[in-house]
């Protein structure tokens, strides 16, 4: 089954897809909660179903191409939220960036964070995104994701300062207001 | 100085790109079990698609003038309620209309909202910002179980800020889809009064079936004023063969998200538009 006839027949209310697309992308899902959570299994199946019951009340608005995509974020996401429900949170490299504060009425038209984060790692080069991503957005430690690129810990410290330092740029430069 | 913290600010975000595997952290029989238990298929299937589909746009200016539409099939009278509240009632007419269809309780006031320029879609207590999620191709679904019929019906939404649209489309058993809807925004009303939408897909044994969908921005205006307020802008399926429309084009219709709608849940097949 192509994924677009697999979106075609979840978009119809066929359970005979919602399976397929749990065989299919379960250990995707998981993968994603698992390297967020650690070691805790039951939270990490709990979260997994709940990402496809999620996926199947959200069937409507899933895009051809972007299923996994969709999939992945509200993994991450779900782990994200049980990670600090309890107290708890990844240790990122420079987890935090300081931006200046702009009124309202200074801050430009588009201020969605979604728009603002697409367009700071869009002017990231390709390698430097993608380790940006592996560490800010899935949680892989800099030290694994460094040895997966194959680049020494010491270049992927640059390229992530280099990628806080454009987010900072677009944000401030946009307006950015929570 | 503000405080931003990377991992929240990045729930924001959807990977595309890169998709990171790693080592799977649960069992595919356990999850699927879950899931499935809980998970309450479509008590029947929706309707085939229609073996032909034809535009009839000035059928559909009579048909939303009176609001009554045809198909041969003999049926009692039913009364079906939407998700929105909406309740289309239709029953055996005779003679030369196989059924008279009244559409009550219309109230798409809350339903898709403009807000800061933001378009929130709000539904059986949820509420969602599609303003990303939409535009003048592509539509925002919401599909439910529809509890009087047992069929999966759907509310769809489309268009930007300045002309922006929601249908409310529902599966009449022995005669098709019917949707009633509502335009607003700038270009989606008429002296301050949102314009509004009828589509019918009507299934006929010997014909196939007939498709109009009609954007009416002053609900006042005569018949022929309805004819023009079709024809701003480009040429729309709504007045001739789709078949026909440059490609390039029909991208620009005031109707291309709900097409794109239609073609994506079966409900029409743009192969067999003529």
């Amino acid at each position: 089954m192509t994924e677009q006839e697999l979106l075609k027949a979840l978009q119809k209310g066929d359970t005979a897809a919602l399976e397929e697309l749990i065989r299919r992308y379960t250990a995707y899902v998981s993968s994603i909660i698992r390297r967020i959570l650690g070691g805790r299994t039951e939270d990490c199946e709990e979260l997994t179903s709940e990402v496809f019951l999620v996926a199947w009340n959200s069937r409507g608005k899933l895009q051809e191409g972007k299923i996994k995509g969709f999939l992945g974020s509200v993994a991450r996401n779900k782990a994200f939220v049980r990670l600090r429900g309890l107290h708890e949170d990844l240790p990122l490299e420079e987890g935090v960036i300081f931006i200046e504060e702009r009124s309202v009425e200074e801050a430009a038209e588009h201020t969605d964070a979604a728009i603002l984060l697409e367009k700071a790692l869009s002017q990231l080069e390709k390698p430097h995104r993608e380790l940006f991503v592996r560490h800010y957005y899935y949680g892989q430690t800099v030290k694994e994701a460094a040895e997966e690129m194959q680049i020494n810990l010491s270049t992927a410290k640059a390229w992530l300062c280099r990628g806080r330092e454009k987010l900072k740029d677009i944000l401030e430069k946009e307006g950015y207001t929570e | 100085m503000k405080e931003i913290n990377i991992s929240r600010l990045m729930d924001n975000y959807t990977d595309n790109e890169f998709n990171l595997e790693g080592e799977a952290g649960a069992d595919t029989e356990k999850v699927l079990k879950t899931v499935m238990e809980q998970v309450k298929p479509a008590k029947k299937t929706k309707v085939k698609p229609l073996s032909k589909v034809m535009i009839a746009a000035a059928a559909a200016a009579a048909l939303a003038m009176t609001g009554t539409v045809v198909a041969k099939a003999q049926f009692p009278k039913h009364t079906i309620t939407s998700a929105t509240g909406t309740v289309f009632e239709y029953e055996q007419h005779g003679g030369a209309y196989g059924y008279e269809l009244n559409v009550k309780n219309e109230d798409y006031s809350d339903l898709l909202t403009l807000e800061d320029g933001r378009l929130y879609f709000s539904i059986e207590n949820t509420r969602i910002d599609i303003t990303d999620l939409i535009d003048r191709q592509t539509p925002y679904i919401y599909s439910y179980v529809n509890e009087d019929t047992g069929y999966e019906n759907y509310v769809i939404a489309g268009g930007t800020a300045d002309q922006y649209a929601v249908v409310d489309m529902v599966y009449l058993e022995g005669a098709g889809w019917t949707g009633a809807g509502e335009m607003g925004g700038e270009n989606g009303a008429y002296n301050g009064i949102n314009g509004r939408i009828n589509v019918t897909v009507e299934e006929l044994e010997n014909n196939g079936g007939n498709l109009s969908i009609v954007f009416t921005r002053d609900p006042g205006a005569p018949y022929h004023e309805h004819l023009n307020a079709w024809q701003e802008g480009a040429p729309c399926p709504t007045l001739q063969p789709y078949k026909e429309i440059p490609e390039q084009w029909r991208d620009e219709c005031e109707d291309a998200w709900l097409l794109e709608a239609l073609f994506r849940l079966d409900i029409l097949d743009p192969e067999l538009i003529f």
